[in-house]
């Protein structure tokens, strides 16, 4: 009853709009096939001003992103908006930084190493500004995997600098603790 | 696959009815339909309700071309680089099949081509290109390209 009531126009207009939604998400598809084959740094940078949706479409493919300061982004709106990385490189995390971490005052790293240890798709992180041994790194995940309730499980980091690569490591962890660090021979 | 396999036919069935008659041979290249004829139902007609029949004969040639051993290197780039040559409109038809199908070779044949057509293009000179009009509005670009220029940055930048 309530239909055969509907003007006719709209019963029209509403079969146009679904045929349009139809042949747009057509186009999202090939799109969403088509951005991860945009490499270049510019390019993919254009591609996401394009418009709303490929700006959507970055944000799901996206692999890899450079954090240009660890002082404004926010990590877990990094993962929120990128939840497909699985790399990461950050910058911008001084010696300064470092020392704060130490001195107590870990608001800066901590939300870094925490969100980093709930996403078991992130394979490398970069820092070209560190050098960080074995033994911080370690130290860092003992204290932050622990605080973390959820367990990824074979983590690999890669720790590089701006020269050379310092090392490659899995981490097996399980429920919250750090079961080892393996250096992976390249 | 053994050489008494290879003789076998599939029959694909376009959106609009056409009826196409392929070997195994070709087919095995249709990932994502793979199992339908392995599964034993050789002879029977396999539906491709999303595909035009213009479409999905291009498609079967692209992939007789790369089943066939005895063309050389050389030619086969040379079909390729002919291959998608065609309008923007049918580009994107084959990579809407080459994805659905799941081809990874044609995939990624036909979406470098469309990157490539990207490369060095500005936001407005891409939108103008593919005809893309669900812009921002300027408040949304502007706080787009901050986020994109100031906090984030492709990795691939310092390589």
């Amino acid at each position: 009853m309530l239909y055969s009531t509907s003007p006719s126009f709209l019963l029209q207009s509403q079969r146009e709009n679904v045929a349009k939604k139809k042949s747009r998400n057509v186009l999202l598809e090939i799109w969403e096939a088509i951005i991860p084959y945009v490499k270049a740094s510019e390019d993919r940078a254009a591609a996401t001003l394009v418009c709303k949706s490929w700006f959507q479409i970055d944000k799901v493919t996206r692999e890899h992103v450079t954090v240009k300061s660890a002082y404004v982004a926010k990590p877990e709106r990094l993962f929120r908006r990128f939840p497909n990385l699985r790399s990461l490189k950050i910058k911008g995390m001084s010696p300064e930084m470092m020392h704060h971490f130490w001195m107590g005052s870990r608001d800066k790293i901590t939300p870094w190493f925490t969100e980093i240890v709930k996403h078991p798709k992130i394979e490398a992180v970069e820092n070209p500004s560190q050098t960080w041994s074995l033994s911080t790194l370690r130290a860092f995940l003992k204290f932050e995997v622990t605080s973390n309730s959820r367990s990824p499980s074979d983590t690999i980091i890669l720790l590089t600098s701006t020269t050379s690569i310092l090392g490659c490591f899995t981490i097996s962890v399980n429920h919250g603790v750090v079961l080892s660090l393996e250096p992976i021979q390249k | 696959m053994s050489s008494t396999e290879a003789k076998k036919m599939v029959v694909l069935k376009s959106f609009d009815g056409v009826t196409f008659e392929v070997e195994e041979s070709v087919a095995v290249q249709f990932e994502s339909i793979r199992h339908m004829f392995e599964d034993n139902l050789a002879g029977s007609v396999i539906p491709l309700s999303n595909i035009k029949s213009e479409i999905l004969s291009k498609v079967i040639d692209y992939c007789k071309r790369h089943a066939d051993d005895t063309t050389d290197e050389e030619d086969l780039k040379a079909f390729d680089a002919d291959f998608v040559k065609v309008e923007h409109g049918t580009l994107f038809d084959i990579i809407r099949a080459a994805n659905y199908l799941n081809i990874k070779s044609l995939l990624d044949l036909t979406c470098q081509t469309v990157a490539d057509m990207i490369k060095g293009k500005t936001p407005a000179e891409i939108r103008e290109l593919f005809n893309i009009s669900d812009e921002f509005t300027p408040e949304e670009e502007e706080e787009a390209s901050i986020i994109t220029r100031f906090i984030y940055m492709d990795r691939y930048a310092d390589c």
